[in-house]
């Protein structure tokens, strides 16, 4: 019975014509109406359980992942090079640029020492900047993942590679397979949520967080922390709750009569999303509403009233995790440290935003472990890419400011929680920290992994499209096993 | 140079000479015998003869060839039967059809079919020797493929799930000798007098005394031998497939480890290697195992589930292969009558949520009933240490969250007894890091979280 819970929902008056029509997006469309229409299949008495199940028993419920948009330079946080110290101002070697394709780097460029001073922290031993002294009190919470590499070298498809496991646009992202795969715990909330800061939206745009050729119903929510948490989410002048109440009924009584005559699950999807925006007229607000926290708490995350921040963000995103939102993604915008203004230079911009994320990434870790939650709660954190040992010299000169060019090659990721062994440092970078040379991981590889924490199969959660069956990871992707609990 | 063998590669080719000209032959004789017309009869026996002729070379070559050696020996014998059967077959079948013996029609009919099938064996057994046992099936549709398929070609090692009672000897070295050597080590042939069909036999050792010197590998012969170069004459096994890497590596390792016959996996520490081998050779996980994922229970009732949503339960099985529940309380003003709802499947519950909740003390007697719990969520709840001590029973709990309860440090005497206990969330919660120095020193196994601060000291960098 478990195995084939969408199989019960079938009917006899479905007409030949519709189900061709419908057929390509049939079963998704099912799995989808479990996500947040649990009642209209409950009262029928056909679904018990509220959700598809997961592949194996998971170790996270959900994601908190925690996105730098521009990507931080790992050199000056977590990848220690003393030997790039040494090589400051020398020339690159050419055989580390032949066959290279940089963004901005041009000729011959000059090695560039971190600007940072490093320690050793935790028991564990892990190697955090001075940039960060908020988070290298928890440095033994988290798992450092040294050789990440990805594919691509510019913001906008290397978010969509590591959000949608391809570069190109149309893919469904991480967030909307995980819903996809694992439904909602929440039914007056929606299960993936985008929160963004930093005055700038990702590269990708809103396709880092869409919902590609999957049902609409999983595409990320966009919740804003000034105005309306949600757009429209009020109700218009002269309508009071009662009458909204009314006219999501009457529209709910009609869909389904529709419904019982085509038997198209595409109308219970509409459905149930009125009945959720209508509870999310009450619960989105008290959610979003962070000033119902007490001072002390505003004071570990360092939260600014009323602002669109970071730190606000951090702390809904732990008010959400509370209410059983599946996937929460935040970006903060502002890493892109090449070097040519004073806002994004390595030591200047790239300092402010280390102090915006420190304190409230690090309090977001102590304040789920007290609360029980980091134990099922995966938190990840990283850039789309990381950054050059070399000092950028954009058309061949020196840049006004210190600054790194974008790296595909090697960069740092943290995950904690869910499963994920703490206090690790895994993979290694060589001397400068150009190349991994040990415990690489590809970006299919983190997506795949982070399914795998959650109960998912990566090469088992596909969509059926365009004639084939798609999948976040495609035909890639190996599960870190070694970073795993 | 090496005439034999130059010649014996001509083999593959001449052999289909032979199937060509005595099939034509026989579809010859078939048409001879429906249409009535004699004419054809010297046309048959040519053909046989001809068949003969190149039969027989082929089965020269076929001896050439052979002695190149490489060939599984006992397919081989059955090719080389078979070979030199059509060859025999051919020759009389000859001499009746060109009337130099004269036998009865049906003997005659009989001794074509026979090289018919001679014929179709051969060929079938040659290609097997050049192609590999699967090769005509490996693409064929998969219910032939399952009906044909050789068992036996891979070992296969059943493995019990729980590394406890997993016994070193019995399930891992005992089939590497049962897949390896038991061919002539048995209580039949007796090779050198050694039988490794049991422990004890093993270790009476053969003629030449024993063959495992306990805690050291290298000393003993039943290990040299396998780990000898291949071209030695002494090597095991002296035909067949040697012992793969793994197979070596967790002998030498139960050799070193003392050869005993009881030791469990749990016994001895498992290095980085053997754990790799037992993973990667054995399919065997060695990394410990949860409650949930060695236990099982049976299915719940659907009616039984759509009771829990009734009273306000979301459950959810735990994974595809686990009928274990995770279940959530979705109101804030719990009731004795909605816990009752659980008691239907208090088997199954392992992961329970009741975050503010409103459960007071007394209806944790019915949380206490629950006897596979391994991880339990009271957060925000009006429960007390008088509460706490209804959950003394639990023993597989794993985790339990009071974070922002009433509970005093009196708890902490009911939580001391839960025997699985590993982490214990206690924040906002009246207890003290003080209260908790004396459980941290007998419960080393258990982790204790209070409140989470950063130390006033911490400033963000200038």
């Amino acid at each position: 019975m478990k195995k084939d819970i969408a199989s019960d929902h079938s009917s006899k008056e479905t007409t030949r014509r519709h189900f061709l029509k419908s057929s390509s997006i049939g079963l998704g469309a099912i799995a989808l109406g479990m996500l947040g229409g649990n009642k209209i299949f409950g009262k029928s008495g056909n679904l018990p359980l509220r959700n598809p199940i997961p592949d194996f028993i998971p170790t996270a419920k959900r994601v908190i992942y925690l996105h730098m948009a521009g990507s931080p330079s790992q050199l000056e946080l977590f990848d220690y090079k003393p030997e790039l110290i040494r090589l400051n101002n020398q020339l690159c070697p050419a055989s580390l640029l032949e066959g290279k394709k940089f963004a901005f780097i041009n000729g011959t460029p000059k090695l560039l020492g971190p600007l940072s001073n490093f320690r050793q922290h935790g028991e564990s031993g892990a190697w955090i900047s001075d940039y960060l002294p908020y988070f290298s009190k928890v440095a033994d919470e988290v798992c450092f993942l040294k050789a990440v590499h990805t594919d691509e070298f510019n913001h906008g498809p290397a978010q969509l590679f590591l959000y949608t496991g391809s570069p190109r646009l149309g893919r469904p992202s991480m967030g909307s397979w995980v819903t996809y795969g694992l439904g909602s715990e929440n039914e007056n909330l929606p299960s993936f949520v985008v929160l963004v800061s930093g005055g700038k939206t990702p590269s990708a745009g809103k396709s880092a967080w869409g919902s590609g050729f999957l049902p609409s119903v999983y595409q990320g929510v966009q919740c804003r922390s000034q105005g309306d948490p949600v757009l429209y989410i009020t109700n218009p002048e002269g309508v009071d709750r009662d009458l909204r109440q009314k006219t999501i009924n009457t529209i709910n009584e009609i869909n389904k009569s529709h419904y019982d005559e085509f038997n198209d699950p595409e109308i219970l999807t509409r459905i149930s999303q009125y009945e959720m925006a209508f509870n999310m007229q009450i619960s989105v607000p008290e959610e979003m509403d962070i000033w119902q926290e007490p001072d002390y708490i505003h004071k570990m995350y360092n939260t600014e009233p009323g602002k669109n921040s970071f730190a606000n963000n951090c702390l809904l995103a732990r008010r959400m995790a509370e209410r059983g939102v599946r996937f929460i993604q935040l970006y903060h915008w502002g890493w892109d440290a090449h070097g040519v203004a004073k806002s994004e230079a390595l030591n200047y911009g790239f300092l402010d935003r280390c102090r915006e994320v420190d304190q409230p990434m690090s309090a977001l870790i102590l304040d789920l472990k007290q609360r029980g939650l980091l134990d099922d709660t995966l938190i990840i954190w990283s850039g789309e890419f990381g950054r050059t040992p070399m000092m950028e010299n954009r058309g061949g000169n020196d840049n006004p400011f210190l600054g790194r060019d974008h790296h595909i090659d090697a960069f740092t990721v943290w995950m904690a929680g869910g499963g994920i062994k703490s206090g690790l440092t895994y993979g290694e970078t060589d001397e400068i920290g150009y190349y991994g040379i040990s415990g690489k991981i590809h970006i299919h590889d983190l997506q795949a992994t982070i399914l795998h924490c959650l109960g998912l199969d990566h090469e088992k959660l596909t969509y059926p499209f365009q004639g084939r069956d798609f999948r976040l990871t495609d035909v890639h992707g190996k599960v870190v096993k070694e970073i795993l609990v | 140079m090496n005439a034999g063998l130059f010649l014996g590669r001509f083999h593959p080719l001449i052999v289909h000479l032979p199937i060509g000209f005595l099939l034509l032959a026989v579809f010859f004789e078939i048409y001879v015998r429906k249409t009535n017309n004699k004419k054809l009869d010297p046309a048959i026996s040519f053909a046989m003869f001809l068949g003969f002729i190149s039969g027989f070379i082929s089965v020269i070559l076929g001896f050439l060839i052979s002695s190149e050696g490489g060939y599984d020996d006992q397919l081989l014998n059955w090719h080389r039967f078979s070979g030199i059967g059509v060859s025999v077959l051919s020759f009389f079948c000859w001499l009746i059809k060109s009337g130099n013996i004269r036998i009865p029609d049906l003997t005659y009919l009989l001794l074509t079919g026979l090289l018919v099938i001679s014929l179709i064996a051969t060929g079938h057994f040659g290609g097997m020797l050049t192609h590999g046992n699967d090769y005509l099936i490996s693409n064929a549709p998969e219910f032939i493929r399952n009906a044909l398929r050789n068992e036996n070609k891979n070992p296969v090692y059943e493995l019990p799930s729980i590394p406890d009672s997993l016994i070193i000897y019995t399930h891992l070295i005992q089939p590497i000798f049962d897949n390896n050597c038991n061919q002539c080590h048995n209580p039949s042939k007796r090779k050198s007098g050694l039988i490794l069909n049991t422990f004890d036999n093993l270790m009476k050792g053969g003629e030449n005394g024993i063959v495992i010197e306990p805690g050291h590998p290298f000393q003993s012969e039943l290990f040299k031998r396998v780990t000898l170069p291949q071209s030695n004459f002494k090597f095991m096994p002296p035909k067949g497939i040697p012992l793969t890497y793994g197979e070596i590596q967790i002998l030498q390792w139960w050799i070193e480890e003392g050869a005993s016959k009881s030791a469990r996996l749990t016994s001895h520490k498992i290095s980085e290697n053997i754990k790799h081998i037992l993973n990667s050779e054995f399919a065997y996980d060695t990394s410990p195992k949860s409650f949930v994922e060695i236990h099982r229970v049976t299915e719940p009732e659907k009616d039984n589930l759509i009771l829990l949503e009734k009273n306000n339960f979301t459950p959810g099985f735990l994974s595809k292969n686990s009928s274990f529940l995770d279940i959530r309380y979705n109101s804030e003003s719990i009731e004795i009558k909605n816990l009752e709802a659980m008691q239907t499947v208090s088997e199954q519950i392992t992961w329970l949520d009741l975050r503010n909740s409103g459960i007071t003390d007394e209806m944790l007697i019915l949380i206490g009933n629950l006897p596979n719990l391994t991880k339990l969520r009271l957060d925000g709840n009006p429960v007390t240490e008088k509460g706490i001590a209804y959950l003394e029973g639990l023993k597989h709990l794993e985790m339990i969250s009071l974070y922002n309860t009433e509970v005093g440090k009196g708890c902490l005497r009911s939580l001391i007894k839960l025997p699985s206990l590993r982490k214990l969330y206690l924040g906002k919660t009246s207890i003290v890091k003080e209260d908790i120095a004396e459980i941290e020193k007998i419960r080393t196994d258990l982790e204790v979280i209070l409140d989470l601060y950063f130390s006033e000291s911490t400033e963000s960098f200038q």
